[in-house]
């Protein structure tokens, strides 16, 4: 559940993107785990109107009836604006996948001016990597601290809080390596790309 | 008197004895039973071995610690919200300079139901009384020790190794749980403590005693129709037919089980 | 006094049960007893299978051999002491000894060499001639452990017998040396396992025995 794996989006997960033109974008969400299936409608709706942006919508996703929805199912946002998708505990793994007039988005494929956070929850070393074209690697080593400790557990309490950017231009992850500790959050956000994913590299076929 | 008188001392029953324990070779049985608050799946094996032999007249054979090794595998499963409470992480917020100030929900984790699989093995030592008790079933004799009562297992160490390797057990099961980290250490001790040696003891006691209460060492075996000379061509073999056997323990100058066999061609 | 003694094991086999297997194995092996060397000489057996069948005696001018037969109802055993009543002198049943009583019946082909038969068929004219002896013998068993647990056999062999009121005695000392000799080869052929001694219990390694002695047989091992 808390797999490193922007492909199939999970409760510890978000992914994010900003629109910038007006228009109406249509959405869907798919189970992640099949990878191939009829294409279902676009049940959900985000109406972008002029505007100078900048806010933040939540799109919360969960499981009804065997079926995943969202909650908004229609937004109405400025151009400019974020909207957040996230999902509850016990939500399967989902992506989004939408379209307007002009364009196409797919939260398995990272592309520019796009977010995924993972909150991170066994310590250990990760190596990721983009498993569609192999262009951009880096790492995120995940400590872990001793609870029986009241100093470490305060510090623990409060870097909880804190979040950890890593920007991926192209080929380029910057930092290409961070290091947080159990239970914190790394946002990657995507400033140009043509679709990538964050993958941890163990699952990767080689 | 009888046909056949057959004798065996207090050394030669030790003999038989340590014999008979190696026949018997594995017991083994699984099932289901409490551990303390929660249910555990079993499956438990037991051989046996030692003991020293006092034949006490009329019809008593006292097996003076008797070491039965074990081995006990169990699992239990529990909702592990039960045991800690649910835990969130707090709004996270980043200023990302080509998206703007982006600001995660609160991300409240649900504890799985976890499956801890516990295994152990240790040995106790019994000491019981025996009777031998003559049967003839299926054209077959047999002459068995069987227990007398149910002895008294002393298994209150067997019960605090066995929380430490629930402990164990569990901390190694919960250390892949996400986000569980912090309060790895609360968990475990939350589970070994409603458990407790009392709950473990509650298990293992009525796992081991069936293997004791139903204990029985064969000390004579043979068919009733008792092959004397097998058959040699061109002459068939030679049979005769066991009629009636009996076992008690005699008491003289030394203590003997004693076996009287009468047969008929 | 125990069993046992300064063993761990005590087999003893009652003179009943001696007698219940040697019946056991003169019933299923008749041929033991049964001995002839022509079809000629009758049973009771019928069946050709419960005789063994040798060679006539070779005489010079007696086509064919002598034709004979022997053969012995089962023996009866008494264990030291005696309880059969008495045997008759010279024999005394002594300790740690064996008597037995059987009888013994003697077949003669009896035929003319030449003349009187036919002699395209030599044998036609011969007469079974018969005589049936009681007898007594007394004689002592043996054991052999073959070094594993439970493997060992007891054998019995006759060491004297006596046919009462034989005249003249020189015959009857003839008679009563012919089958001592020929009773003690049949019931040498009896070899009795251990495990028959015991029933099957309590496999032992010998250490002594067999010893006869309050109508038992005894054999005395240690379990190993």
């Amino acid at each position: 559940m808390s797999t490193l794996d922007s492909r199939s989006l999970t409760y510890v997960n978000t992914f994010g993107r900003r629109f910038g033109e007006p228009g109406e974008i249509r959405y869907r969400l798919v189970t992640a785990a099949v990878a191939c299936q009829p294409a279902p409608d676009l049940p959900f709706t985000i109406e972008v109107a002029r505007g100078e942006g900048g806010e933040q919508h939540d799109v919360t996703v969960r499981l009804r009836e065997d079926e995943l929805v969202a909650e908004p199912p229609k937004l109405s946002i400025a151009a400019g604006d974020l909207v957040l998708w996230h999902s509850v505990a016990s939500t399967p793994g989902y992506a989004v996948q939408g379209e307007s007039k002009e364009a196409r988005f797919d939260s398995s494929l990272l592309t520019s001016e796009t977010l995924y956070t993972h909150a991170f929850g066994v310590p250990g070393d990760y190596e990721w990597t983009d498993a569609a074209n192999r262009s951009v690697s880096g790492a995120v080593k995940v400590g872990s601290l001793d609870s029986g400790d009241p100093k470490q557990c305060r510090e623990w309490m409060e870097a909880l809080a804190r979040g950890t950017l890593v920007v991926i231009e192209g080929d380029r992850a910057d930092p290409p390596e961070v290091s947080v500790l159990a239970g914190q959050t790394v946002f990657f956000a995507v400033s140009a790309a043509e679709g990538i994913t964050i993958t941890d590299a163990r699952l990767i076929e080689t | 008197m009888p046909d056949v008188i057959a004798a065996v001392d207090e050394g030669g029953a030790n003999d038989l004895l340590q014999d008979a324990e190696a026949t018997l070779g594995t017991l083994s049985d699984s099932g289901s039973g409490s551990l303390g608050p929660f249910t555990a799946n079993w499956s438990a094996s037991a051989t046996f071995s030692g003991g020293t032999a006092d034949l006490i007249a009329p019809n008593t054979v006292r097996l003076t610690d008797v070491r039965m090794d074990y081995t006990v595998s169990f699992t239990f499963s529990f909702d592990l919200s039960s045991i800690i409470p649910d835990f969130c992480l707090p709004q996270v917020c980043l200023d990302i300079p080509f998206i703007g100030r982006v600001c995660t929900p609160k991300i409240c984790i649900n504890w799985p139901t976890v499956t801890i699989p516990v295994s152990h093995s240790s040995f106790v030592k019994f000491t019981a009384d025996f009777n031998p008790t003559v049967t003839l079933s299926g054209g077959v004799w047999k002459v068995d020790v069987v227990i007398a009562g149910v002895p008294s297992l002393q298994l209150g160490p067997a019960a605090a190794a066995i929380i430490l390797a629930i402990g164990a057990a569990a901390a190694l099961v919960l250390f892949a749980i996400p986000f569980i980290g912090p309060v790895l250490a609360i968990a475990v001790a939350a589970i070994t403590a409603a458990i407790g040696v009392a709950g473990v003891l509650g298990l293992l006691g009525p796992i081991l005693s069936p293997f004791v209460a139903g204990l029985r060492f064969t000390v004579y075996e043979q068919p009733q129709l008792f092959e004397i000379l097998p058959a040699a061509p061109p002459d068939a073999a030679v049979n005769v037919t066991l009629t009636a056997i009996t076992a008690a323990v005699v008491s003289t100058d030394e203590d003997e089980l004693v076996l009287n066999v009468d047969f008929s061609p | 006094m125990s069993l046992t003694e300064t063993e761990e094991v005590h087999a003893g086999l009652n003179e009943s049960g001696a007698n219940d297997l040697l019946t056991a194995v003169f019933t299923a092996r008749p041929r033991l007893l049964n001995y002839r060397s022509s079809p000629l000489i009758p049973g009771p057996p019928a069946s050709p299978a419960a005789w063994t069948t040798m060679a006539p005696i070779p005489f010079p001018g007696v086509p064919g051999g002598i034709g004979w037969g022997v053969q012995f109802s089962i023996p009866a055993i008494d264990f030291h002491p005696d309880s059969s009543g008495g045997l008759p002198p010279p024999l005394v049943l002594g300790a740690g000894r064996f008597s037995l009583r059987t009888t013994v019946t003697l077949t003669l082909l009896c035929g003319t060499r030449r003349g009187e038969h036919d002699p395209d068929h030599p044998q036609a004219a011969v007469t079974p001639l018969r005589a049936k002896l009681e007898l007594v013998g007394i004689g002592h068993t043996n054991a052999v452990y073959f070094g594993t647990p439970g493997q060992g056999e007891v054998t019995f062999d006759v060491d004297a017998v006596e046919i009462v009121d034989i005249k003249p005695d020189e015959l009857e000392t003839l008679l009563e040396c012919l089958i001592r000799m020929l009773l003690d080869a049949a019931l040498g052929t009896v070899h009795l396992p251990f495990q028959a001694v015991s029933a099957g219990a309590f496999a032992f390694a010998l250490v002594r025995g067999p010893e006869v002695e309050n109508d038992q047989l005894k054999l005395y091992g240690n379990v190993l």
